[in-house]
């Protein structure tokens, strides 16, 4: 744990960020391109859906992000309410709107495939409705946590939602075993071995791969950001008193 | 124990004064479900289909409105304060609270439950399913009724965001409440989805009420 705490140290973690996060930037942006080149033109289309598969890698690295975003909202919820460190809050707020948005496109990209597949945009299936439920606990915790006039209560009590949360994930993880529904079953991490060819399985991967290393990038970023501008705000607050003075001074 | 029930009998007290409260939501639940006929069309055969689901839902939203004065009485009075500074565990006096609710808004309830069935031509035999199913359904949702009470005291626009919040969490109660009714209708064995119900409430009568506490010292904490 003491390892954990040497890095929630802000200014180091700073430190550790700043490298980071711009190498996470360009190595998602190659995985990008490489991805999308693997999934969009070197790998084969389904026998069965076409080319409507390929929407399959944008998708699935997204909703399985999505699931990852709430869980790591979820840790830093748990060690914001037991150590009331500064850094989780911050993190848990930058993590909101990138996961929220992780699970909407899952569902757009979903319905869009489903359409063709399916013939119809959406069923209130257990995997789709379990999806919406996820999208609504950030909208949920978004809505909590800015509604309070003392940010830090707010913190507080989206934290203490944000872990009730968590017993969707799992429902959303196992919903498509538990209940047998339309959306097809889990084919990479299943018993049995992976049910997917490795033709499509490797485009797969480096889209994963491209979209941990875009969300590691963008969360670095977004908390790199607020601890500048929470800096500023308090530098600006106490230096007030001095500037009126040297505002006055220039008058005279 | 003892504190339970000292801190449940001055709820019960306190609560019986404002049955009409009660009332008032037991009428708000008549007038959602009344709602529906007028929605979906008359035809009996296709009332008796959904009712289950449209009781359930009815009981659902009616129940929401009144959360959000759970918790802020005893707020605004320093009655929680009262309480903790007794030594008193908060989460004795959640179920305290809970309970005095649950038996109060019970009787409303169970009155006209009944009289709307009827109305919606609902099978005599599958009473008991129901009654037990919302029974049971009604505890799980007043847990989270009240942890989703506790978090958002002292919020801007509360009501709102009480119903944003329990809303998502009680989709399995839902679920599992309008399954166990179903399968009695079409004459299958209601246990296996009355008890998942009964899992669900255990479980949230387990996370339910620690969370609550936290959020009410937290409310409590800056002021």
């Amino acid at each position: 744990m003491f390892q954990l705490d040497r890095f929630a140290n802000p200014s180091r973690f700073a430190q550790l960020a700043h490298r980071i996060a711009p190498l996470c930037l360009w190595l998602s942006l190659g995985g990008f391109i490489w991805g999308l080149y693997l999934g969009l033109i070197a790998s084969p289309a389904d026998y069965q859906q076409g080319d409507s598969v390929r929407i399959m890698y944008v998708h699935v690295p997204s909703a399985w992000l999505a699931l990852s975003s709430y869980l790591s909202l979820g840790l830093c919820a748990l060690f914001f309410i037991v150590w009331r460190h500064q850094l989780a809050d911050i993190a848990a707020r930058a993590i909101l709107p990138v996961g929220a948005g992780f699970a909407l496109i899952t569902l757009v990209t979903g319905s869009l495939w489903g359409k063709p597949i399916w013939g119809t945009y959406w069923v209130w299936d257990a995997r789709l409705t379990s999806m919406l439920v996820l999208f609504m606990f950030f909208i949920g915790y978004g809505a909590l946590r800015y509604s309070f006039e003392n940010a830090e209560k707010g913190a507080r009590m989206a934290s203490i939602l944000a872990l009730i949360g968590c017993v969707n994930l799992p429902i959303v993880k196992f919903s498509v075993d538990w209940w047998n529904t339309l959306h097809q079953p889990a084919s990479i991490l299943r018993s049995g071995g992976m049910a997917i060819d490795s033709s499509m399985l490797w485009p797969l991967f480096v889209m994963f791969g491209a979209f941990q290393l875009f969300f590691i990038w963008i969360v670095l970023h977004r908390m790199l950001w607020m601890m500048a501008a929470r800096r500023q705000h308090r530098q600006t607050a106490a230096y007030r008193p001095l500037t009126t003075a040297t505002l006055s001074d220039a008058e005279q | 124990m003892h504190h339970f029930f000292i801190l449940l009998f001055r709820e019960l007290q306190r609560g019986w004064r404002l049955i009409l409260d009660g009332c008032v939501q037991a009428a708000f639940f008549l007038m959602i479900a009344a709602l529906f006929p007028l929605a979906v069309g008359p035809a009996p055969d296709k009332l008796a289909e959904l009712a289950a689901a449209l009781i359930w839902i009815a009981a659902l939203l009616s129940l929401i409105p009144a959360f959000d004065r759970l918790f802020s009485d005893d707020l605004r009075l320093g009655w929680v304060e009262q309480v903790m500074s007794c030594q008193i565990p908060v989460w004795i006096y959640v179920w305290a609270k809970l309970v005095s609710w649950y038996l109060l808004s019970l009787i409303p309830f169970l009155i006209i439950l009944p009289v709307l069935g009827v109305m919606m031509g609902l099978d005599g035999q599958v009473w008991p399913v129901l009654m037990l199913s919302l029974a049971l359904g009604m505890g799980a949702i007043l847990l989270l009724g009240g942890m989703s009470a506790g978090l958002s005291t002292g919020a801007r626009r509360s009501a709102m965001l009480l119903a944003i919040l329990v809303l998502p969490l009680t989709l399995p109660v839902l679920v599992f409440g309008v399954m166990a009714t179903e399968a009695a209708l079409q004459g299958l064995s209601p246990w296996p989805h009355l008890k998942l119900l009964g899992a669900a409430f255990l479980f949230f009568a387990v996370i339910c009420p620690p969370a609550t506490q936290l959020a009410l010292k937290s409310a409590i904490e800056d002021r």
